[in-house]
């Protein structure tokens, strides 16, 4: 039972990792940005090249990592989403496009990362980081599991603190709210962009790290599992929010961890798509989305 | 003749990618972002392969499938009708992947993860090139006049639309057992000509594969999906002197076209035409576009 509770808040933990920076893009730009799997996925394969010439430890990988992603997801802002924002004719096409736009971008990160892997899945090496069990409170856990769920609470509290209590947050609630008259109140749209993408882009890639470790596995598809539970989390969170996404990781963990010891491991990545279609139908705007206001 | 035969598999293959490319296709014109039609395309090839082995006969089955397929569509339109844009993108692409999922567990149908194989190949390429022909009719006819306008305007703005005695929802249920109708076909038609039916080839990759030729050949005209379903299945074979860079600068290409060609090929097409006869030159189907007006928009 204790190590059923540990399981879910490790994954409750990684579910939440991944989560915050989508939620972070689509909350205040309103981009779904599919590519954010593969910039997770692109945090672990910089993990894997660095390592591969050297004995390199997390402590510089992490944040070369984070960098690396944060490029990632401003370059795609850039080349893609502000010019489709630029050139939009109506709001409904121009979402659609976006997506498309980021499948795309995917499909090319997808295809870099495959290169460097071999198309194989990989591993990385214990100079990163080396993983030993230890026992919390009856349940056998790893040091990397300690430092997701660290990890995954820090950056929370951290993301809700900016939005909240500074005025690069203030800026991105009102952006959020209302690009037009935020523009008039001295929000610059395109540094607000950028930065957005950059903070989302690089935790996506610090996740894909922690968890490429926690796997022992380095893979192009490693993203592509987690995005449609990241799309489950925002939608059972509400667009935006970050308390939300809290409870629904861990919620959705919960009931994964459920399914698997009651029912069937089979039907564990059914639950979040399930959830997704009966959520959307019973409260579109989320569990504890309030109104717009509350958005990002 | 000896080139047909040389390509015959990737000409199956383009026009099966077709008959799916307009199956979303009827749904994305009028505005509606559902790739259910992905999801259908495996009930259809599914159903068909399994009356086939059970020893039905090819038209009853494929009939059976997009019977089947049309009652899925219409409740799923129903069940999803309150969801718009990004939020319907992601229902549809959930509902793919939970009937992957069937797939994959539902051993005794569809043989599970291995899929079913030996499915007997009952359909030819020239009844392909018929489906192909009459869908490629059905999408130009419900291009024009009032039902073009009507996909047009749903498109633009839906808030507009009732207050112009479009009836939203039943235009919605509509096109969902159309783009339903389709997919199966697509299906359908895939399995009985390719043997095997297995659940990894369906999915998001397909979802990005159809969207791709979607947006390579552009949306709003029956020409499009067709000439685009031809481009993604050969892009391949053209692009291999890329060697491993290949796939990085397919990614490229259809994101420089959904940004900077939002109306793909055929657009330019209709651009060039144009420019050179004042919108009535050659070819006169590319330099023709809906155009809504209003006034004459009535249900």
């Amino acid at each position: 039972m204790g190590q059923q509770a540990a399981n879910t808040i490790v994954l409750g933990s990684s579910y939440l990792l991944f989560t915050l920076g989508l939620s972070l893009s689509w909350g205040v730009l309103g981009v779904l940005n599919l590519a954010h799997g593969a910039i997770f996925m692109i945090g672990a394969i910089v993990a894997y090249q660095v390592t591969k010439g050297s004995d390199a430890s997390l402590v510089v990988v992490l944040p070369v990592a984070a960098a690396a992603g944060g490029a990632c997801a401003v370059i795609l802002e850039l080349v893609a989403y502000r010019p489709i924002r630029n050139r939009l004719r109506h709001s409904a096409e121009g979402d659609l496009r976006a997506l498309i736009a980021s499948v795309a971008a995917a499909s090319i990160l997808v295809a870099v990362g495959d290169e460097v892997t071999d198309r194989n899945p990989q591993s990385l090496p214990p100079s990163l980081f080396d993983v030993h069990t230890t026992t919390v409170l009856g349940a056998q856990v790893t040091n990397i599991q300690l430092l997701i769920v660290g990890l995954a609470l820090a950056l929370t509290l951290a993301l809700a603190w900016v939005v909240h209590s500074t005025n690069a947050g203030r800026a991105m609630r009102a952006f959020a709210y209302d690009p037009a008259t935020a523009r008039l109140l001295g929000v610059s749209p395109e540094r607000l962009s950028v930065a957005t993408m950059f903070v989302s882009g690089a935790m996506a890639a610090a996740a894909g790290v922690l968890l490429a470790i926690n796997l022992n596995l380095v893979s192009a598809y490693m993203g592509d599992g987690l995005l449609l539970k990241a799309f489950a989390i925002i939608i059972l969170a509400g667009v935006g929010s970050i308390g939300g996404a809290l409870v629904a990781a861990f919620l959705l963990a919960f009931v994964e961890i459920g399914v698997v010891e009651y029912v069937s491991s089979d039907l564990k990545d059914a639950v979040a798509f399930a959830l997704i279609i009966v959520l959307l139908l019973l409260r579109p705007q989320g569990l504890f989305s309030r109104g717009a206001w509350q958005r990002a | 003749m000896s080139w047909f035969s040389d390509n015959e598999t990737l000409i199956q293959a383009a026009l099966t990618m077709t008959l799916l490319a307009f199956s979303l296709q009827v749904c994305l014109r009028a505005g509606i972002a559902s790739f259910a039609g992905v999801g259908l395309w495996a009930v259809g090839g599914y159903t068909a392969a399994a009356l086939v082995q059970h020893g039905w006969t090819t038209p009853l089955a494929i009939v059976v499938a997009i019977g089947l397929s049309v009652a899925i569509s219409v409740a799923l339109a129903l069940v999803l009708g309150r969801l718009h844009s990004l939020y319907l993108a992601m229902a549809t692409i959930a509902f793919v992947l939970l009937l992957q999922i069937v797939a994959r567990t539902w051993d005794g149908v569809t043989g599970g993860a291995d899929g079913l194989y030996a499915i007997p190949v009952t359909l030819t390429t020239g009844w392909l090139i018929v489906f192909v022909a009459v869908t490629a009719g059905v999408v130009w006819a419900r291009g024009r006049g009032r039902s073009g306008r009507t996909s047009e305007l749903l498109r633009v703005d839906q808030a507009l639309a009732p207050s112009l005695g479009v009836d939203v929802r039943r235009q919605r249920v509509a096109a969902f057992a159309l783009s339903g109708a389709l997919g199966a076909l697509a299906g359908a038609a895939n399995a009985l000509l390719f043997n095997a039916l297995s659940p990894d080839q369906f999915g998001f990759t397909l979802i990005v594969d159809v969207l791709m030729a979607l947006v390579i050949g552009g949306m709003t005209s029956w020409a499009g999906p067709l000439l685009g379903a031809v481009i993604v299945t050969w892009l391949p074979t053209w692009l291999s002197f890329l060697g491993n860079a290949r796939p990085m600068v397919q990614g490229a290409i259809v994101v420089l076209m959904v940004v900077y060609l939002p109306d793909g090929l055929v657009g330019i097409v209709r651009a060039a035409a144009r420019r050179v006869g004042g919108g009535g030159g050659w070819p006169a189907w590319a330099a023709r576009r809906p155009r809504v007006r209003a006034s004459r928009v009535r249900s």
